[in-house]
């Protein structure tokens, strides 16, 4: 029950669903087709398990920060910012979806999404900027001829992508695109196919239940 | 100049001050607050969408259009919060092996078709080309690929040849990286002058 | 300690600073450097050119979040821009992020300010969870969104009008932070549509190959993209706006590489001397 009903669900649905995309027609002797079968339940019922899931990672926050809280762990304070800001937007933004003619509440969302989550968000990332400013003072190095190589490349590109590249040398921007077209395009169209392998011996696994892990019950 | 006399502009430059604190300054109570903000309001926006999303496809049809069939799904939905109750948490499985299901059984055939089949049509570069260039771009292309697929072939000997190979395919993978990093350079800038097109555009007004 | 151990280990702030001064100042003091076309980003630009507006209409899957700032956004935008330029109706969906529906209402604020009307010229679908299965059940029945995010029926939109699957849109692009992998494994290789993307610069490389084989017949990344899109239009937006200031940067990051590996040979060679004297 607790190992071979979930291993069956993982088998009978990602069966279907792989089913689904191959075949045409009735199933003989049942009358459905797969793709029908797919279509009409299993795919409708992934959207709202997914909903569902959506949460998952929230409701887990609340309850860690939560217990921060309660017993007062060190720095908690900073746990009922968050607590406070994630009923804040969780509250209204369950309004707005619930209640989507309500134009006052919506506009209202989008101030405090447009002027205080997204500024946040997009601050955070900006950041990514300085690090990476920094990583090419302090860590990209031409410690030999492969370092060399892909240091010359970013040099390239980074030239070439920039319209200041174009007016320092008018070969730069062909030179960029090129080495985008050609070497790179074949890199991770390589990685792309490996990837891709890897995926399919991994979700065969997965189907056949060889491989647990996601279900936290091991591996075979 | 002109300051903008919009509170809100105000507040949006002062949460990306907030988060620039970190790496302008170091850690701080304004970053402090701010993060917890951010990873607080991303969670609460996240619960809405859903909730939203759970009452769209689950809830209405249900009643009003009568599909029994999705009270199949939304009890698998709230099974997935069972991993918070220890004594019921092995129920949560059964909705995750629906979720790992369904995308498994989706991209089995797919990612063969999409990834591997479609690409390698499209790498077989056929000779010669109707110019010198192109026959020089496809031979880089073709010895590249294979190459490139070669260094990851653990099964065969490592014979000085497959190792010769390998090693172009090392090569082509360094120049895809280094594109791969001035393309980062690039994106990470942009994402910054975004910012700062805000804070002196909107803002200070002097754009 | 000498001078090239103290260039070695210069305060990371110094490099943020000097970053910020020399991103900012191009941006108050534009130089106006000519760009170039990409054939990638000029291929989104043909098919938009090629459709009809009196009867195509344009989905539009909007999978970014504010996050990826305006590497992101101006792509969207100068596409929309030039859609309903050209009186192209479309409408905007969101698979991959929960925050796709409110980047969609803020390009939509604009437009309505302007005076194009909600349902007749565009709609906002709102989010789909399930990310690749939503993108398939879409794409089979597009009616299976029973709303858009103002809660008007979605068969009742003007703009959604004869619309069931997705082969009755003339095109399809997606604006996400990654590769368009679930599109191309779940609806453009199994249904035959015309797709193109619009991502961030980070993830060019990783479409490239997709472009090649056909698969996806556009590209557009970032805020390059963007500004040879706005100039294509002859519609200069923050894209242009932006190009000199990201010229300015690009130099700085490779005037930062050429530094520091001075330094670090110098040192080397240094220590290798030291090493040999003892």
């Amino acid at each position: 029950m607790r190992k071979e009903v979930p291993l069956l669900i993982t088998f009978v649905v990602a069966l279907i669903a792989m089913l689904s995309q191959v075949t045409t027609g009735n199933v003989p002797g049942l009358g459905v087709a797969i793709p029908d079968v797919f279509e009409r339940y299993i795919s409708p019922w992934m959207t709202v398990v997914s909903a569902f899931s959506l949460c998952l990672a929230s409701v887990n926050l609340i309850v860690v920060h939560s217990r921060n809280v309660s017993r007062k762990q060190p720095e908690w304070i900073y746990s009922v910012v968050l607590l406070g800001s994630l009923v804040i937007y969780g509250t209204w933004c369950t309004y707005i979806q619930l209640n989507p003619d309500d134009t006052a509440a919506s506009f209202g969302y989008s101030l405090i999404y447009n002027y205080i989550l997204s500024p946040l968000m997009t601050g955070q990332w900006a950041c990514l900027a300085f690090y990476v400013a920094s990583a090419s003072y302090r860590a990209f190095r031409a410690r030999n001829l492969e370092a060399t190589v892909l240091l010359g490349s970013a040099i390239l590109v980074m030239l070439g992508a920039t319209p200041v590249g174009g007016v320092i040398w008018s070969k730069f921007p062909v030179i960029q695109r090129w080495l985008i077209d050609i070497p790179n395009m074949t890199g991770q169209r390589a990685l792309l196919i490996g990837a891709a392998v890897g995926s399919f011996v991994a979700c065969l696994r997965t189907m056949l239940g060889i491989e647990r892990g996601h279900l936290g019950i091991g591996g075979s | 100049m002109q300051i903008s006399t919009n509170i809100w502009q105000w507040i949006a430059v002062i949460c990306i001050f907030g988060m620039w604190s970190l790496p302008l300054y170091k850690d701080n109570p304004f970053y402090r607050v701010c993060q917890n903000v951010f990873v607080g309001s991303c969670a609460g926006h996240a619960i809405g969408i859903a909730i939203g999303n759970i009452v769209n496809y689950g809830f209405q049809p249900l009643v009003a259009q009568s599909k029994i069939d999705l009270l199949i799904p939304i009890i698998l939905g709230i099974m997935l919060y069972t991993r918070f109750f220890p004594g019921i948490a092995w129920l949560s499985r059964w909705p995750v092996a629906f979720l790992v299901g369904v995308g498994v059984g989706q991209t089995i055939y797919s990612s063969l078709m999409s990834q591997v089949i479609n690409q390698s049509i499209a790498a077989m570069t056929k000779f010669p080309q109707p110019t010198v260039g192109a026959t020089i771009n496809g031979l880089v292309s073709l010895i590249g690929l294979l190459s490139i697929l070669t260094y990851f072939l653990f099964t065969v000997p490592q014979s000085p040849f497959v190792r010769g190979v390998s090693k172009v395919g090392r090569w082509m993978m360094m120049v895809t990286f280094g594109v791969g990093f001035g393309n980062v350079v690039s994106g990470r800038l942009s994402v910054l002058l975004g910012e700062l097109l805000k804070i002196f555009g909107d803002w200070l007004g002097m754009i | 300690m000498s001078f090239m151990e103290r260039i070695q280990n210069v305060d990371s702030r110094i490099i943020y600073i000097l970053l910020l001064i020399a991103l900012s100042l191009p941006l108050l003091r534009p130089i106006g450097i000519p760009l170039q076309t990409d054939p990638m980003v000029r291929a989104v630009y043909d098919i938009i050119e090629s459709l009809d507006p009196e009867k195509d209409r344009v989905l539009l899957s909007m999978d970014y979040s504010p996050g990826a700032g305006l590497d992101a956004e101006v792509s969207p935008v100068a596409v929309i821009q030039h859609l309903t330029q050209r009186g192209i109706k479309w409408a905007a969906i969101s698979f991959g992020t929960t925050d796709g529906p409110m980047m969609t209402n803020r390009i939509i604020a604009d437009l309505e300010a302007k005076g194009y009307e909600y349902g007749k010229d565009f709609a906002n679908l709102g989010y789909m969870a399930g990310e690749e299965n939503a993108v398939r059940l879409f794409a089979l029945d597009c009616l299976s969104v029973p709303a858009d995010v103002r809660g008007n029926k979605t068969d009742q939109l003007p703009v959604m009008q004869g619309i069931k699957t997705i082969k009755d849109f003339a095109f399809v692009m997606q604006f996400s932070m990654s590769t368009p992998e679930m599109w191309i494994r779940q609806v453009v290789d199994p249904m035959g549509i015309r797709f193109a993307t619009g991502t961030v610069t980070v993830s060019v490389p990783s479409i490239v190959p997709y472009y090649n084989s056909g698969q996806v017949k556009g590209v557009m990344g970032g805020v390059s993209s963007a500004a040879q899109y706005e100039l294509l239009c002859n519609n200069p937006g923050k894209g242009a706006a932006l190009m000199d200031a990201q010229s300015m940067g690009h130099l700085l990051i490779i005037v930062f590489i050429v530094l520091g590996n001075i330094g670090y040979f110098v040192m080397k060679d240094k220590k290798d001397k030291a090493a040999a004297g003892q």
